[in-house]
């Protein structure tokens, strides 16, 4: 049955990826999820539909699967996306990152596997319990493969848990070493997104510390990496940051390649087997807001690279941010697909990000679907910046969320509010889209103040894409980022510049703010640091929303806001008496889930649940014009993202819900018996 | 005695729950002097994951509306536990109680509540009958 199972699962994998309709028309008895985004494409897509509009807010809970014991405490952000094979769900969970095996349809404990890796897990630049980890079989074997917070590569036996002694050192590959590059044993390099597998090679990315305030300009740089599945054997590197003589090596100016840093792959790649070609979504390089240290274009920082998949070997490269300055980074997988754009069939991949484009370029080629313009972009005024003159703008699918910042974005619910929020912003530089950050002076500007940059958009959930249909869907929220340079604490950093404002105060103690002294506590009595007016954000609504866009033309089929709005906005003494159309839920970005009938997805945050508890929504769309067809209330936020499967003709939905005082929890969830025997 | 037990629980029940609606954070709950020592206790052991102003970086913002929103309601103490058993990220439960307090009155300090003339206590008990509410509650004089 379980043969069966992988059997079923892999032709209807190949077909989803190739676009063709014709099997996945079949809801499949059974259906795993094997692969971090569903499968290598990264769609987040299933041709189950079980769990439908006439159901979906009766579903029930099968079981729950607390993480709490999983380390020495309560996590409060399980970020985990869970695998299903052959009946056993595969997680990792707990503040170790420890590694469970359940059943499937019960949700019981069948092995777990923790490493206490001490200090070096403990000062990890990732911690927690990661978004999730790989599958592998060979028919014969299968295995689990996950990254340790320390940066360990540890491979499992998937049937019982135990270390695969074959691999690497008893099972762990120590990822600091064999690394092309020096590294020292406390490097803070790390990763929390989950391996991918194609052709027996393990593609390994690196995550850092956050990028605002570097101790240096020099830092680990963040090579790529692919491992034999079978012994952890490194086959190859793909260096993000070129070395002399290599290709890209130009766009370093002042030899600056030698010393920069990051440049890694935080984020889910992609993989599309048939071509041989992984997708990587290269972050920065060192300092996410001032590059006077590594002057020049940076390549392959920002960019999609397309690389082979058993030699490493660069195929094509898009940047999509010139020397970013922004934070921007590429925070999520490219995803995957065939789309028919005036009649030509092409194999596209489709990168969302922090800025809002959907960048959609030939996969095999690296050319843009519809074309990409360079146009000129602001010049700031950074001592010893160094900066772009142009940009790329994507000219299709249009922008899904803000971008930049003028005075028409501001708050408008009544003329009080708006003159409020123009005050506030008086005192910051506005800009459209690639405005740079501003060195931050008490007479102005305290910061650059923009949209589509740092945490807003799109984040590391990602989107989804449905193969049957050629939509993609994707979550975004709207907000502001404040990007103010200021020189770090004596002592602190050998670069001139951190990120923050005047506003930070008196920071004596280390870190980024400080200016010289001064009245700042004074000072930010007047100027509100968190730009919010009365509590309200500063921006207008809607302040998330889901886009779905047709991707054989590049127009939008819809957006809605998304999700409830909150008690204190609803409420709010300054909008009493106003008629609120939905303004969507501040900082929602969750990962989307699509299948056969509906799109799903979870609030992120706390808020009013119908029976007026604490909690959050699971909600449901129609794919096709974004109207809530049903929702579910949930005890805690979704801070995963959805998966489903079919097991024994039963349709699950799981989820991984934390956060505030609800710690970490995975909840399946199915459509009533009664409801499912009347299909 | 099994018989009283019932009745004294759902007494003291009664009680501490009418206590936990009697004050916000709108109360003047700590003292301008405490949010200062917060602030500098934020700088090192927050500033790193929650960045500058509290306005998030790798970690979540802690003020705002999307922290307002989803602290609405909650006691100081449900957020002190938080923060006292998970943070600093990587040496949590390291902190005395006390300056958790102190954290919390700088990131009051930040939402734009206002100080008072008592420092906010570690004590779980005091916490415990402070609420977080976002919104400045009506005083119903217009």
């Amino acid at each position: 049955m379980r043969r069966i199972g992988l059997v079923c699962a892999a032709a209807l994998l190949a077909l989803a990826v190739s676009g063709s309709s014709t099997l996945v028309a079949q809801t499949p008895a059974d259906w795993e999820w094997p692969t971090y985004g569903g499968n290598l494409a990264s769609q987040r897509y299933a041709p189950l539909d079980q769990i439908n509009r006439d159901n979906f807010a009766k579903l029930e809970v099968a079981w729950r699967f607390k993480t709490d014991a999983l380390g020495p405490r309560p996590e409060y952000n399980l970020q985990s996306t869970p695998l299903m094979v052959g009946g056993v769900l595969y997680s990792t969970g707990g503040t170790r990152r420890a590694v469970v095996a359940l059943d499937a349809a019960t949700g019981e404990l069948l092995w777990m596997h923790g490493l206490n890796e001490g200090e070096r897990g403990a000062k990890a630049p990732r911690l927690l319990s990661g978004r999730g980890l790989a599958y592998w079989s060979d028919g014969k074997e299968s295995r689990i493969i996950y990254v340790t917070p320390g940066y360990q590569m540890v491979a499992l036996n998937a049937k019982t848990g135990e270390r695969v002694a074959g691999f690497g050192r008893n099972g762990i590959v120590d990822l600091k070493q064999d690394f092309d590059q020096a590294v020292a044993p406390d490097a803070p390099v790390g990763l929390h997104a989950a391996p991918v597998i194609a052709r027996n090679v393990v593609i390994i990315g690196a995550a850092f510390e956050t990028g605002a305030n570097p101790r240096s300009k020099s830092n680990v740089k963040g090579y790529i990496r692919g491992f034999d599945v079978r012994t952890g054997r490194r086959i190859w590197t793909f260096r993000t940051i070129p070395r002399q003589g290599e290709f890209g090596y130009d766009t370093w100016q002042n030899e600056s390649a030698s010393y920069t840093g990051n440049t890694g792959v935080w984020a889910q790649m992609s993989i599309d087997e048939e071509l041989g070609l992984a997708y990587l979504p290269v972050e920065l390089p060192t300092h996410d807001y001032y590059g006077g240290d590594r002057p020049g274009h940076n390549l392959y920082s920002e960019s999609v690279v397309a690389v082979e998949l058993q030699t490493g070997k660069r195929r094509w490269h898009y940047q999509l941010v010139h020397h970013g300055l922004w934070d921007m980074d590429i925070p999520c997988a490219p995803i995957l697909m065939d789309i028919t754009v005036n009649g030509k069939p092409i194999k596209a991949v489709a990168q969302a990000t922090k800025q809002a484009f959907l960048y959609v370029l030939n996969r095999e080629t690296g050319e843009p679907v519809w074309p990409i313009e360079e146009r000129p972009v602001p010049k700031g005024d950074t001592p010893g910046e160094w900066y772009s003159p142009t940009q790329p703008f994507p000219t299709r699918p249009a922008a899904y969320d803000g971008q930049g910042l003028t005075i028409d974005d501001l708050i408008d619910f009544t003329p009080a509010l708006r003159a409020e929020a123009i005050k506030i912003v008086q005192p910051y530089r506005l800009g459209p889209m690639f405005t740079p950050p501003a060195v931050s002076r008490r007479e102005g500007p305290i910061a650059t103040l923009t949209m589509g940059a740092q945490a807003a958009a799109t984040n590391w959930p990602g989107a989804s894409y449905d193969p049957e249909t050629h939509t993609f869907y994707v979550m975004s929220q709207t907000s502001v980022a404040t990007l103010g340079l200021v020189a770090p604490a004596p002592g602190v950093s050998d670069m001139p510049y951190h990120q923050g404002t005047v506003l930070s105060g008196a920071r004596t103690s280390g870190g980024s703010g400080a200016d010289g002294g001064g009245p700042a506590v004074a000072m930010a009595d007047v100027l509100s640091a968190n730009l919010s007016v009365q509590g309200l954000p500063l921006i207008k609504p809607p302040y998330s929303r889901i886009t779905a866009i047709n991707m054989d033309t590049g127009d939008f089929r819809w957006q809605v806001p998304f999700g409830a709005t909150p008690d204190n906005i609803r409420n709010h003494p300054a909008l009493k008496g106003l008629t609120l159309p939905p303004l969507g839920r501040p900082g929602n970005n969750n990962g989307t889930l699509v299948t056969r009938s509906l799109l799903i997805a979870g609030e992120k945050n706390f808020g009013p649940t119908p029976s007026g508890q604490r909690g959050a929504m699971l909600r449901a769309f129609d794919k096709m014009t974004g109207a809530e067809v049903g929702a579910v209330s949930m005890p805690a936020p979704q801070t995963g993202s959805p998966m489903t499967y079919m097991l024994n003709g039963r349709q699950y939905l799981v989820v991984a819900i934390s956060g505030g005082t609800y710690s970490g929890e995975l909840v399946a969830f199915v459509a009533p018996r009664a409801a499912t025997q009347t299909r | 005695m099994k018989t009283i037990f019932p009745v004294v629980s759902a007494l003291t029940l009664v009680a501490v729950t009418a206590a936990q609606g009697n004050r916000t954070v709108w109360d003047g709950v700590y003292t301008a002097d405490q949010a200062t020592r917060g602030e500098k206790l934020y700088a090192t052991h927050c500033t790193r994951c929650h960045g500058d102003n509290a306005l998030g970086s790798e970690g979540p913002a802690l003020t705002g509306p999307l922290f307002a929103a989803n602290w609405e309601g909650v006691t100081l103490n449900d957020l002190h536990d938080r923060i006292r058993q998970t943070m600093p990220a990587d040496n949590p439960s390291s902190l005395p109680r006390q300056e958790v307090s102190d954290i919390i009155a700088y990131l009051l300090r930040l939402g734009k509540m206002p100080a008072g003339t008592t420092e906010l206590a570690g004590d779980a008990g005091v916490l415990a009958q402070i609420k977080f509410v976002s919104n400045r509650p009506s005083t119903g004089t217009p």
